[in-house]
């Protein structure tokens, strides 16, 4: 009875202490830090397309001084050329989207969005065995881009920026 | 027993491929840098203990040597037969072999020089001197030579009369540099000798027409 209880708490000591990471297609998900620091991404799955969000930011107002936008306000998607999307907050902003699994830990023909330039490139995804994730953005070919390094953020619940 | 087997013949490779291929000291790699989760998984690496993977990665940073070799690796043409053996190659299933020669393949070309770029367009003609920007021709080289050194953007101009752009127009600016146009999309225009500005920015380098605010992403071919 004793070696039954404990191979029960054995056992549930393992299914805690393991990654919560799931393989394959669904690797991807989870909340993931931008190469700069500023930023944290959750990637999520509707049905079978992947895409990400911006759940946390470093600096999630505009600083003071700042000629762009209003000092102390939430940062906003002012860049955006679409004039009606220039209000939408930075904050919840999808980053990141349409993403089909490839196989092999590649996710493809997504897009990815850049707030400070409001510029949208496609997309490469490659969750490597070090646990990064390569994002690779380009404009026509893939051939003619850069990639980043996003690295998974750890922590079980995204802190909002009014913790930090 | 088999999982063991292959674990002492993913060691015994290592020792060979370090024995039989004489190679300069190079940075050392981890594959766990070089192989996504699945390659790493197929070729059953996950099993490795810390000392079988420090050897390994001692092995695959030595065998850049062979990214001369042109066609897919293939490690049975690679090794002797009693390599082969004594690497316990003999004891993995065809799947796993395909699984470690197909990433083996990816490592190797992609440590083979970066090929040369060859203009698909007539040389620039001499230009007397720069118009408008002093900056250094390593601005936009990321397919030409290292990033280091690059200035977040340059402000020259095109030489001549300039008509736009309609999906693959190449602009020759006044600095020499050439940049040809990296996405779909036109606008016409009729300018002579217009300024431009080619800016880097996150993904992309971006030129744009100060005067009308129009933007188009371009790579540098030249």
């Amino acid at each position: 009875m004793r070696a039954i209880r404990f191979i029960c708490c054995l056992l549930i000591y393992v299914a805690a202490a393991a990654p919560a990471y799931a393989d394959g297609p669904d690797g991807v998900l989870g909340v993931w830090t931008t190469a700069d620091g500023k930023a944290r991404v959750e990637i999520v799955k509707q049905g079978d397309i992947y895409g990400g969000s911006i759940v946390w930011l470093k600096e999630p107002v505009y600083p003071a001084g700042n000629k762009q936008g209003t000092p102390g306000q939430p940062k906003v998607d002012l860049n955006n050329p679409d004039k009606a999307q220039q209000s939408r907050p930075i904050m919840g902003l999808p980053l990141i989207q349409g993403f089909k699994y490839a196989g092999d830990d590649v996710w493809s023909d997504g897009t990815i969005y850049d707030p400070d330039s409001g510029k949208l490139y496609s997309c490469k995804l490659t969750l490597m065995m070090d646990g990064t994730l390569r994002v690779r953005g380009y404009v026509g070919i893939s051939l003619f881009g850069r990639t980043e390094i996003w690295t998974r953020y750890a922590s079980e619940s995204t802190p909002t920026p009014a913790q930090q | 027993m088999k999982r063991l087997h292959m674990h002492i013949g993913i060691l015994a490779l290592a020792s060979i491929l370090a024995g039989s291929v004489a190679i300069a000291a190079d940075q050392p790699k981890d594959v766990r840098d070089l192989m996504t989760a699945n390659q790493y998984r197929n070729a059953g690496l996950d099993k490795l203990s810390a000392g079988e993977m420090a050897a390994l990665n001692a092995d695959i940073t030595s065998i850049s040597i062979l990214a001369a070799a042109n066609g897919p690796a293939n490690l049975e043409n690679i090794l002797t037969g009693d390599q082969y053996r004594a690497a316990g190659l003999d004891t993995l299933s065809a799947d796993q072999v395909a699984a470690l020669n197909g990433w083996l393949t990816g490592y190797l070309r992609a440590q083979e020089p970066t090929a040369t770029v060859t203009p698909t367009i007539p040389a620039v003609p001499a230009v007397a001197a720069p118009a408008a920007s002093t900056v250094p021709g390593s601005f936009g080289g990321v397919m030409l030579q290292s990033n280091a050194g690059e200035y977040d953007s340059i402000d020259t101009s095109i030489k001549g009369l300039f008509l736009g752009w309609n999906g693959e127009t190449v602009f020759t600016l006044a600095n020499r540099q050439v940049w040809k146009q990296a996405e779909s999309g036109e606008y016409s225009t009729h300018l002579q000798d217009p300024e431009v500005i080619i800016k880097k920015l996150r993904f992309g380098y971006l030129l744009t027409l100060p005067g009308s605010g129009q933007t188009v992403f371009v790579i540098r071919i030249q």
